[in-house]
C-alpha cells in the first residue's frame, strides 16, 4: 500500500507540475508556474468612491471612520495613485486590486453612503501603453 | 561491459527511484540549510507582528474558502512557535517534529492568502515537503547522535523518490522560468530586463558601479544580447543537470547563477534554497571514493584533515598509505573513466569500473567533490587548466 501511495503521490505531483505550466497564460498571478520576472510592467490607479447620490469621492479621504491604506495593505495596493513597478505583472496586480475593491465594498459596514467602488487602472507593459481599465466593485446594500 | 553497468531499462530506473535504499546525507545536509532559510523567509510577516498587524486585518484573498483560519493571537503564537522548529529542524533534534511543524506552519501560512505566493515561498514549500516525507534526521543530526549513544543507530540509507520528485521540481523551477522567456518576444529581445534597468538606474548611480557599468547596462544593445544569454543560462542548468555527465558544469554555473541574482535582484529567499537543493543532485551514495593518503607526512595530515572537515557528503573513505595521495573512484563516479587529462598521473583501475588518480590528479580531484570548494574549484577541471593545477599540486606534494 505504502508503495502504491508513493507512486500515486510522485506522479499526480509530476502531473499537477505539468498542468500549472500549461495553464501559466490565463492565470494572471501564474501560480506554481515557476515564471518570475516575466515582464516589466508599471500600474498606477485612481479610485474613487462613487455615493448612492451619484458623488465621486477619491479614496485618498477617509470616510466613515475607515482609511483605504488601513484597510488595504498588501502587494502595494493601499497607496494606488502613482506610477509603480507591478512586481508579479500587471495582470496580477489588476487582479487583486478587484479583489480590493469587492473586499472593501463588503466589510465597511459602518458607510452608509458608498452605492460602490471604482478604479481607473493604468498600466503599461515592457515599455508599451499606458492601457487603461475600468475595474468597479460589487453594488453595496445601503440601508 | 559488464553487467553492473549495464543502462537500466525504464521500468527498473522507476522501480530503483521507489525501492532502492540510498543515502541520506544530501537530505541531512540540505535539512541543516533549511532550518535558517525557514526563518528568514518569516521576517515579513514577523515585521509585521511586531507592527501588531497579521494578514486578515485587511484586505486578504483566501486560497480556500473552507481553509481554516485562526483568530489573530493563536496566528502569532503559531508563528512565533515556528523560530524553534526551524533550530530544531537544523539540528536535527525531535526531527520528526520539527519537520512536521515547519512544513505544517510554512504551507497552511502559504494557503492563507494568495498575496503570500511568492515563487521563492512555493519552492520552500517544496522543499519542506521532500524533507518531510524522507527520514532526513537519521543522519548529520542530534537525534542521530543520540541512537548511536543509546547503541541503535538510525538507518541512513531509504528510499529517495522524494528526492527524486524535488529533482524534478527542480528542473521545472529552471525549464518554467527559462522556457516561458524564450517564448516571450519581449524577453527575447533585451526590453524586460533593459527597462527594469532603467527604472532602477538611480540605485546603480548610487551604488559603487562605475559610471562606464552603469551606461553600459542602460544600453538597449547590451540587454539584447544579455537576454538570450540569460534564457540559455537557465535552459542549459535544466539539460545539464539532468544529465550525468554535464551535471557538475550546470551545478557550477547555477551556483554562480543564482549568487548574481541574489545580489542584483529582489529575490527575497529563492537564491539560498536553490543553492541549498543543489545538494540532491549529488549521487546518493557514500564511501564511493578510496582516498589512500600517508598521513605520517605534514602534507598527507593536512590534506587528510581537510578532506574529514568538508567531506560533508562522506563520498571518501580514507585509507593509509604510503607515497603520493592515491584516489580510486569506483562505478559511475568517475566522470569518463581512463579519459582525465593528466595521463601522467592517472591510470586504468583494477577492475573494469574503476578509475584511479595519482598525485596531484587525485587532490585536485577529490577538492572537486568538496561541496564547500566545489563553487570554487570547478573551474580548474577544465582541460587546460587542470593540467596547470594539477602540475603545480605535484610539485607542492614531490616538495
Amino acid at each position: 500500500m505504502r508503495r502504491l501511495l508513493s507512486r500515486a503521490f510522485f506522479f499526480v505531483v509530476v502531473a499537477l507540475q505539468v498542468y500549472f505550466i500549461a495553464r501559466a497564460p490565463q492565470d494572471p498571478h501564474k501560480h506554481f508556474a515557476w515564471r518570475p520576472f516575466n515582464e516589466s510592467d508599471t500600474w498606477s490607479a485612481d479610485i474613487d468612491r462613487i455615493t448612492r447620490d451619484g458623488r465621486r469621492i477619491p479614496i485618498e479621504e477617509p470616510w466613515s471612520g475607515y482609511v483605504w491604506g488601513e484597510l488595504v495593505r498588501q502587494r502595494g495596493l493601499g497607496v494606488p495613485r502613482g506610477w509603480r513597478h507591478a512586481s508579479s505583472g500587471a495582470k496580477s496586480t489588476q487582479a487583486f486590486l478587484q479583489e480590493a475593491l469587492d473586499w472593501v465594498a463588503t466589510h465597511t459596514p459602518e458607510d452608509r453612503e458608498s452605492l460602490y467602488y471604482e478604479a481607473q487602472f493604468h498600466f503599461t507593459r515592457n515599455r508599451r501603453g499606458p492601457y487603461t481599465v475600468v475595474l468597479r466593485s460589487v453594488e453595496r446594500e445601503v440601508p | 561491459m559488464t553487467t553492473a553497468n549495464r543502462p537500466l531499462g525504464l521500468r527498473a530506473r522507476l522501480d530503483a527511484i521507489f525501492d532502492e535504499p540510498r543515502s541520506l546525507r544530501a537530505l541531512g545536509l540540505l535539512r541543516i540549510f533549511v532550518g535558517p532559510i525557514v526563518l528568514l523567509h518569516l521576517v515579513p510577516f514577523l515585521e509585521d507582528m511586531a507592527a501588531g498587524h497579521y494578514y486578515a486585518d485587511g484586505f486578504y484573498s483566501p486560497w480556500f474558502a473552507w481553509f481554516p483560519e485562526v483568530p489573530k493571537n493563536l496566528y502569532f503564537a503559531l508563528l512565533v512557535a515556528t523560530l524553534p522548529a526551524a533550530l530544531l529542524l537544523t539540528a536535527g533534534l525531535f526531527t520528526r517534529f520539527a519537520k512536521v511543524y515547519c512544513w505544517g506552519f510554512v504551507t497552511w501560512n502559504y494557503f492563507l492568502c494568495q498575496t503570500h505566493f511568492h515563487n521563492n515561498r512555493t519552492f520552500l514549500l517544496v522543499v519542506l515537503t521532500t524533507l518531510l516525507l524522507t527520514p532526513c534526521g537519521n543522519v548529520l543530526s542530534l537525534d542521530a547522535w543520540r541512537a548511536r549513544r543509546r547503541g541503535a543507530p538510525l538507518p541512513e540509507v531509504a528510499p529517495l523518490w522524494a528526492m527524486y520528485l524535488l529533482r524534478f521540481e527542480a528542473l521545472a523551477v529552471y525549464l518554467g522560468s527559462g522556457g516561458s522567456k524564450l517564448f516571450e518576444p519581449d524577453w527575447r529581445a533585451g526590453i524586460v530586463t533593459w527597462d527594469r534597468v532603467l527604472r532602477y538606474r538611480h540605485l546603480l548611480e548610487e551604488s559603487i558601479a562605475p559610471t562606464w557599468f552603469v551606461e553600459l547596462l542602460s544600453e538597449q544593445s547590451f540587454h539584447a544580447a544579455f537576454a538570450k544569454i540569460a534564457i540559455a543560462t537557465e535552459i542549459f542548468i535544466a539539460l545539464g543537470l539532468a544529465f550525468r555527465r554535464t551535471r557538475y558544469t550546470a551545478a557550477f554555473v547555477a551556483f554562480w547563477f543564482h549568487v548574481v541574482i541574489g545580489v542584483a535582484l529582489a529575490v527575497q529567499v529563492f537564491s539560498y534554497l536553490a543553492v541549498a537543493a543543489l545538494l540532491i543532485w549529488a549521487t546518493p551514495t557514500v564511501r564511493d571514493r578510496t582516498l589512500a593518503i600517508d598521513e605520517r607526512t605534514p602534507q598527507g595530515k593536512r590534506l587528510a584533515r581537510r578532506i574529514r572537515r568538508l567531506d560533508w557528503l562522506a563520498r571518501f573513505e580514507l585509507v593509509p598509505d604510503e607515497g603520493p595521495p592515491r584516489l580510486t573512484e569506483r562505478d559511475g563516479s568517475a566522470a569518463s573513466a581512463g579519459s582525465t587529462a593528466d595521463g601522467s598521473a592517472t591510470s586504468a583501475g583494477s577492475a573494469a569500473d574503476e578509475t584511479v588518480h595519482v598525485g596531484g590528479a587525485a587532490v585536485a580531484r577529490a577538492y572537486l567533490r568538496l561541496p564547500l570548494l566545489f563553487p570554487f574549484v570547478a573551474p580548474f577541471a577544465l582541460p587546460g587548466l587542470r593540467r596547470l593545477v594539477v602540475a603545480r599540486l605535484d610539485r607542492r606534494w614531490r616538495s
